[in-house]
Formats: structure tokens, sequence, C-alpha cells
């Protein structure tokens, strides 16, 4: 703790300004001119932000190291929570995604978010590129591979596909050839019309809506044109707060989870979406600092898989809202409404303060 | 270095989000705000159809015919005050009751909700030419169910009806709406999820005076899977014409897939009164719903209803001697007409008794004393055991809802409930499938097929086809019991449907059937008609079984109406 003082505190400033913003949307989403929502959403996130702090506090106490520790075993917990969420949890039309933990639903796709990157940490900074460098690879891309094929079968397609830049960009990190990167991307795409058939008949409506978000008005397409309404409508300096045109957001399913930046974008314009965009764009650079500053491997490694995962779902999420990329399900970190996103993202970011003091 | 790179392409990454910010709340503002402003987005859903049923021959059972209803957005009928009053002279129905109607199924200011349901064509077509003077109002098409046999098949089918408010609020995340249908009983309920097709609908821009100015996109309903059912339509209908005036249940499959092609239960209900009742209606539904729940006409006595199995009992009874080899084939005992088990006296039904007999004697005269000295021999332990090996006191896993398992009783079951130990006399009343046993109809079946096909028990079931993918048949295990057993059972099962056996009267000339008959004593009143049989012997392809309360005696009562359906079967050339 003593080298809490000598730090800037430019990274958890950017933090809670964050946190604060994304509540103060959640609360417009719940209580907003006409909102016919309850006030549980915002006390459920209030438990939740309170819990992430304690999570974070805790981290700084344990430190990361601890955890990089037990990651193997955290691993091997992670997936059979996996397994047990397709075998177990009931798929009420559509998706099991939630296991039941002394009355509280945890997400274990969310969890493995977080043991992934550890676990990767650990076992690439055991290695050097240079000595072991293609049989590691393999085994990154089958520790890869397991949790992303258990997640679409949930199925999450969302939350599956961000494992791929994020294990990328470690092993890029770690020594691993861009060169070889882009041959395998570039397979990749030629073997995705396979990947097509094992995709269920959602998640090919919601690419087809993609392609053509007219094809499907009522489901998908509907959500597209609704979220790109409000916020366009926003304008440039938006609506202002808890003035969103209710309507509109009424019509938006999961206007407290995946759509919440349509609220944002609506009441708060473009200055205000620009602000928030900007707000994760410093605390990933920052996070990035701390890579490139980093003492050792499994410390830099670190630190890239916890900024390009914040990275990858902030652009995943926002383009979605926005229209430009298909919907796939994948929360706003720190803002949208829900538990273990919120937790998960703010160990990561404890890993990352962790890091930093620690230097 | 490499960091640095990452740092690039996320860079580049945030760029092209911010632009496409940029392009959308700053280039297309305008566009975007008028959209928003003036609410210019309507959307129309279209409801898709359920899918339809069939019996195995093709014939249609359930099918869905075009309704129209009256829909209108409510912020128009806020604007224009006389709107609902103009509807109402149209329609003729009270404007006080098109207002609560749009109070109740308003989602939402611009989403059309509907105010009259399944209004005359004529006034759907006037409504629809004036559209300009109705700014704001809708025809919506929706299909509504049509059940083609009424009581009949009521039982298997089931019917539909809309989500209560409660199953809206929990269902809803799932996609579900207000005005959705879901099956309510039988293949409605247990198909659902294939019966329900996708809705689709219209999405349009519309100008200020609510006139379409351009179609924004338009998504196809689709229609939910047709089902063809193992039933044979024919059959079902003659078999509940022999009953309907009777209380039970009969059920026809085929013992060794158990593949259903026929499940009448009686009394029956019209499942059409469920859809879209009317105060007319609505008073047969409070009729039905107020019928104590014995006689109610909902329940589908083959597998909802249990009952004392009587002397079909005995086939378990003597199979457990067998193969316990408490006792074998040539195995006699004396019946003088009762058994004296301490101070009390068990009764055969043949007061003078039946002499010497045999197992396969005893089956044919349904001996009770030669049942209960096998059920003393092999004691209750193996007996409840045996009853559960032949599918007893669990769910016949047929693809119904709401099936009952029935019970059979044993020595931890009776100390539990009664706090009382298990007593010999308890298990002679056993033995003959008296006592505290409950078993459905179904189970009785269920148990016959396991002589008739070889020593397996089969899973019923009633779906042939999903659309064009055969399902196929359900689980089908083995009992693992001796072939000789099995057929010594069987031999004395052939001769019960004999000139000299007491199923004579299911005889059917140029069948040769095998059956069992059960007067179950009861404590209501007169005793349950029972009987079960398949045919033909050598290689039994049908297997029925008759239950009719309070029918009198099983091999009158329930033989005559297996003989009547055979017989059918045979005109019919169906055998």
């Amino acid at each position: 703790m003593k080298n809490f003082r000598n730090t800037n505190i430019s990274l958890p400033l950017t933090y809670f300004l964050i946190v604060i913003v994304g509540f103060l949307a959640l609360y417009s989403a719940s209580f907003g001119k006409g909102k016919i929502d309850n006030a549980e959403y915002i006390s459920h996130q209030l438990v939740w932000i309170i819990l992430s702090l304690v999570a974070i506090v805790s981290m700084l106490i344990i430190g990361y190291r601890r955890l990089l520790d037990f990651s193997y075993v955290l691993y091997a917990f992670g997936i059979l929570l996996l397994i047990y969420v397709i075998l177990v949890a009931q798929p009420r039309l559509g998706a099991g995604r939630w296991v039941s933990f002394v009355g509280i639903n945890i997400q274990p796709s969310e969890l493995m978010k977080l043991i992934f990157i550890l676990t990767l940490a650990r076992f690439l900074s055991a290695y050097k590129y240079q000595e072991n460098g293609i049989k590691c690879v393999f085994i990154v891309l089958a520790l890869t591979g397991l949790p992303v094929l258990l997640i679409i079968m949930q199925p999450d397609l969302g939350t599956a596909l961000v494992f791929i830049p994020v294990a990328f960009s470690m092993l890029y990190v770690w020594g691993f050839r861009l060169r070889y990167i882009i041959v395998m991307f570039i397979s990749a795409i030629a073997a995705s019309p396979f990947l097509w058939f094992l995709l269920k008949d959602y998640q090919k409506s919601r690419l087809m809506v993609f392609i053509n978000p007219n094809a499907d008005p009522l489901g998908s397409g509907y959500t597209i044109i609704q979220s790109k309404i409000a916020i366009g409508s926003g304008g440039f300096f938006g609506k202002g707060w808890l003035s969103g045109t209710q309507s509109q957001l009424n019509f938006l399913p999961e206007h407290h989870t995946d759509f919440i930046f349509s609220g944002i974008g609506e009441e708060w314009g473009f200055l205000g979406a620009l602000l928030i965009l900007f707000l994760f764009y410093f605390l990933i650079i920052q996070g990035l600092d701390i890579a490139t500053h980093a003492s050792s491997m499994s410390k830099r490694l670190l630190a890239t898989g916890v900024c390009v995962l914040i990275a990858m779902q902030v652009i995943i999420n926002i383009c979605m809202c926005i229209g430009l990329m298909p919907v796939v399900g994948l929360p706003l970190p720190y803002i949208s409404y829900g538990g273990s996103a919120m937790i998960v993202f703010s160990v990561l970011i404890g890993i990352l303060f962790n890091i930093k003091f620690e230097a | 270095m490499k960091v640095r790179n990452l740092k690039i392409v996320l860079s580049l990454l945030f760029l092209i989000v911010a632009i496409g910010l940029f392009r959308l709340q700053v280039l297309n503002y305008q566009y975007y705000n008028s959209l928003s402003k003036e609410n210019r987005i309507r959307i129309n859903p279209i409801v898709a159809s359920r899918g339809d049923i069939y019996d195995r021959n093709g014939n249609i059972l359930a099918k869905s015919r075009l309704s129209f209803n009256l829909a209108v957005i409510p912020q128009e009928a806020k604007k224009n005050e006389t709107l609902l009053a103009d509807l109402s002279s149209v329609v003729g129905i009270s404007e006080r009751k098109l207002r609560s109607n749009l109070e109740r199924n308003t989602i939402n200011y611009f989403v059309p909700a509907i105010i009259a349901e399944d209004i005359p064509r004529d006034q759907a077509l006037y409504i629809e030419e004036n559209n300009l003077d109705y700014s704001g109002v809708l025809i919506q098409t929706a299909p509504l169910r049509e059940y083609l046999y009424e009581e009949s098949l009521a039982h298997i089918l089931g019917y539909v009806s809309k989500l209560n408010a409660q199953e809206y609020k929990r269902l809803k995340y799932y996609g579900y709406k207000s005005i959705d249908l879901v099956g309510r009983a039988g293949i409605e309920s247990s198909y659902n999820s294939y019966l329900k097709g996708e809705d689709g609908g219209f999405q349009m821009e519309v100008d200020n005076r609510g006139r379409r100015l351009r179609l924004i996109g338009y998504k196809k309903p689709q229609k939910g899977k047709d089902i063809f059912l193992s039933i044979d339509l024919d059959l079902q209908n003659y078999i509940y014409s022999l009953i309907k005036d009777k209380k039970g249940a009969v059920c026809v499959w085929n013992p060794s897939d158990g593949k259903i092609l026929a499940m009448v239960s009686a009394p029956s209900y019209n499942p059409n009164i469920f859809i879209n009742p009317n105060s007319q209606k609505n008073k047969e539904i409070r009729a039905i719903f107020n019928t104590p729940p014995e006689n109610s006409p909902l329940l589908n006595r083959n597998i909802q209803a249990v009952y004392p199995s009587g002397s079909v009992f005995k086939i378990v009874t003597l199979m457990s001697g067998l193969e316990t080899e408490a006792i074998n084939r040539k195995s006699e005992f004396n019946c003088p007409g009762y058994l004296r088990l301490g101070k009390k006296e068990f009764k055969c039904w043949y007061r003078n008794g039946h002499g010497n007999q045999n197992v396969v004697l005893a089956l044919k005269n349904s001996c009770n004393v030669f049942c209960y000295r096998v059920g003393l021999k092999v004691g209750i332990d193996n007996l409840s055991s045996y009853a559960r090996k032949f599918g007893y006191g669990v769910r016949t896993g047929i693809d119904l809802p709401s099936e009952q398992a029935g019970l059979v009783p044993d020595r931890h079951w009776k100390q539990k409930l009664y706090n009382d130990r298990w007593y010999d006399g308890d298990t002679v009343s056993l033995a003959i499938g008296q006592s505290y046993l409950q078993v459905t109809p179904l189970q009785i079946l269920k148990m016959a097929s396991v002589i008739a096909n070889g020593g397996y028990l089969v899973t019923p079931t009633l779906v042939n086809q999903i659309e064009d993918v055969d399902v196929g048949v359900g689980k089908i295990e083995s009992c693992n019991f001796k072939t000789d057993n099995l057929n010594a059972i069987n031999e004395g099962m052939d001769l019960v449907v004999s000139e000299t056996g007491t199923g004579k009267r299911a005889q059917v000339k140029g069948i040769n059937i095998a059956g069992k008959t059960a007067t179950v004593q009861n404590s209501h009143g007169k005793t349950h008609a029972g009987f079960v049989c398949f045919f033909p012997v050598d290689f039994p392809m049908y297997a029925i079984v008759v239950f009719i309360e309070h029918g009198g005696s099983g091999g009158y009562e329930a033989a005559g109406i297996a003989q009547k359906i055979i017989f059918h079967m045979k005109e019919e050339s169906i055998i």
C-alpha cells in the first residue's frame, strides 16, 4: 500500500467516472419520463457497485500473483461450471447461461473471461516463444477453443467470440509473429461458411439481420432500427438526462443491459457519447502503458489481456447499438445492468491497479 | 513495441466508433430526429398460424381458420375522441367495451392494440376500405384454432388459450406476447413449441396523418410445424361412440412399440369452447371447471385417473411366482372357494371353488385362491418389486402432460403413511390387485404388452411425424423375464378368451385373442369393469384396454366393448 501514494490517481479516477456515468445512465433508463420499470434495477446495481469496490480492495490485498498461482485450478473449475450450465441449467426457450450459487445467479461465461486471462498469462510467461513457440501456440489455441466452444453451446456467440482477440493479442505480445496471426485469421474466414452450420437459428437470423436490418423488422432488425433512431435523434447535445423519448426506448428490449448505450446517446447526444468513448479509451491507454512498463512477462500479458478484453467489449457493444455490427448480446462494461459482469470487470481493473502500484 | 502496435490498432477501432457516432448523431440527426419526434415508425404484427394436426392417414384433426381483429393505435384513439364511438357503430360493440379492451391490450402508444376480436368479414372490409376516415385503425388478421372432431379427440389434442397475466409476466422475456396462444392440455400443450409458429409483421413509416409512406420492413410469419399422430380417426370416433355415455377409458396401441391408435376417455368436452370465448361459451367453461374432479370431462381417464387394478394384476402375481421360482408351471394349489388366514377368510369369486389349479388354469378362471397362495409364497417385497418391473408406480412416459404415476404399496410405504406394519392379509389382497394398489388404465395396457411382445416395457407415443421428420418410437426396455414363464402367462391369457374362459364375450371369429378381465371392487358402489387383451396371439399387433367405472363385471361389460372394437377393426380391415 506504500506505493499507492507514489502513483498518480488517474487510473482509479477514470474507473470511478465510468462507474458514476454508467449509474446515471441506468438511473435514467429506470426512472426517466414515463418509464414503466421498477426500482429494483437501481438498488441491485448499487449493491453490485459496492461489491465491486470490495472486490477491487480485496484484489489489492490478495494480489494478482495469488490468482496466477491458482489459475489452472480456476480454469478447471470454470470449465466445469460451463459444462454444468449446458447440462443442468434449464435452457428455457433458448439460452441457459446462469448457475445459482447460494441464491445468487452467476454467469460462468463472465467469470471465465477473468480466469481465461489469468491462465493464459501464467502459461505463456512460463515459456519463451523462441524455444517452445509452436507447441505453446497450439496449447493456447486449445485453452481458448474449449471455453469458446462451451460458451457457443450455451448458446452465447458474442461472449464466445470476444475470447479470440484477447487470446491473439496476448500471443502477439508474448512474441508470436504477426504474419502467422494474419494467416490464421484468413484461414478462419475461409472456414467460416462451415461454422454457419453450427449456429443456432436465432444466431443465423441475427447475422442475416446485420446484413439486411429490414429482414426482421419486429425482431433484431427492429431493435437495431429503434436503437439507431434513439441515438441519432440525440443529436449533438442530446435530449437531456431523464428526458429521452421514452416511447422509443420502451420499444428497445434490453435497454438496461446490452442497449444501455442507446439511452446514453439519446439523452447526452454526441458530446456525451464521445465523452464515454473517451473515458474508456483513456482507461485502456493507461492499461497498455502499464503493459509497456511491466517488469515481467506475466504482468505484461495480464495487462494486455485485460485492456484488449475491455476494449473489444466496448467497441462491439457500441457498434452493435449504432448498427455497425450484428446484435450479439455483449454488455457494456461497468455500465450495463448486471452483477456478474460488473464484478468480473472490476476485478480486472483491480489487477491493473495491483500491477501498477507494485511497480 | 508490440504493445505500441496494439495501441495503434485499438485507437483506430475507437476512431471508427467515434466516426460512426458522428455520422449518426451529427450528419443524420435531422432524419432520425424526425422519425423519433413524430413516432413515424409503425409496426403491425401478423400472427403466425399454429401447425395443423393430422391423424395417421392424413385426416385433418385441428386446423386454423382466418379471423379479423379490429385494432387501433392507442395514441390515435387519444387524439381523435370520436374514434371509438365511430367504430362502435360499425362493429356493434358498446363504446365502453371497446375502451376497456383498448386499455387492457395497450402495450405501447404506438403499437396497435386489439379492441375487437373475430369481427365479421364484411365489417372488416368496410373498415379497410374507408381507411382514411379511420386514421390509426387497422384490421389485423389472426388465425383461430378449430377442432374438427370436438369431443372424440378432446383429451388427445387438448386446447389452446391466451396467456394469463401471470404467465405473460413470466414468459415475456422469452419473446411471448400477451395475445399469444399456448397449448393447455394434450398434444397442444406437450408439443406447443413445435406447433407455435413465428409471428411476422410490417414495419412502416407513416406521415403525420397516419398514412403509409414507405414499407421499412416485412417479415413473413412462419407457420408452426404440422404434427401427424399415430391415431386412427375412424377407430377413435367409433370407440367414442361406444362409450360416450359411460364413464371410462379405452386405449388401443401396438404392443411392440407403444404407438397409440386410439385413446378415448368419457365423459368428454368440446375444446372449441375455449377458442375466443363469448358469454355463452364462458358459461360452458365455468360449468366444466365446476364439475367435481372425479366427474370432470377434462380428465383423461387413460392416464389421469387411478384405480385398483383388480384381477389383471394376477398376471404380475403369477409372473413373480414363476420368476422367483416360488412356483413352476406344474405347481398346483387346491381352491376350495376361500383361503383362511388366521381368523379371516379370503374368498374366491367362485364360491364353490375351482378345485386343483395350475398357473394356466388359474389365469383362465381368474382363481383368487391360487393367487393368494402365490402372493404369500413370494411375499410382499417380491410382489411390489415385480409390480414395478411391469411399469406400475411410475408414469408410462406418454407424450401428454399431467400423467399420474399411480401407487405400488410396500412395507416402507405403509409404515410411513399408516405407521403400521404390513400384514399377510395385505399381501393376499394385493395379489388379486385390490388393497392399496392404484394404477392407470394405460399402465394396465403397458403391463399386458410385456406379455404380448415377449418381455419389453414400451413407452407410449401419440406422434408419428413432426412436419416431415419421423419421430420414431419411445424408449423400449427389456424386463429380463424368462421366455418359458412369459409363454405360460400367454397360454393362460389365451384361454381367458375362449368358450369356457372369463373373457369369452370378447371372442371374434377368426381372430385369436388373449386377454384378462378385471372386476374391481371399490368403495363407491358398483364394481369397475376392466378388460385388457392383445391379438393375434401368435404375432400380437394390437392391444386394447377397456376400463369402465362402475360398469359391473369386467367379463361382461368391458370384454363386450373390446369385442365390438375388435370386430369393427376387422370389418374396416385395420387388422
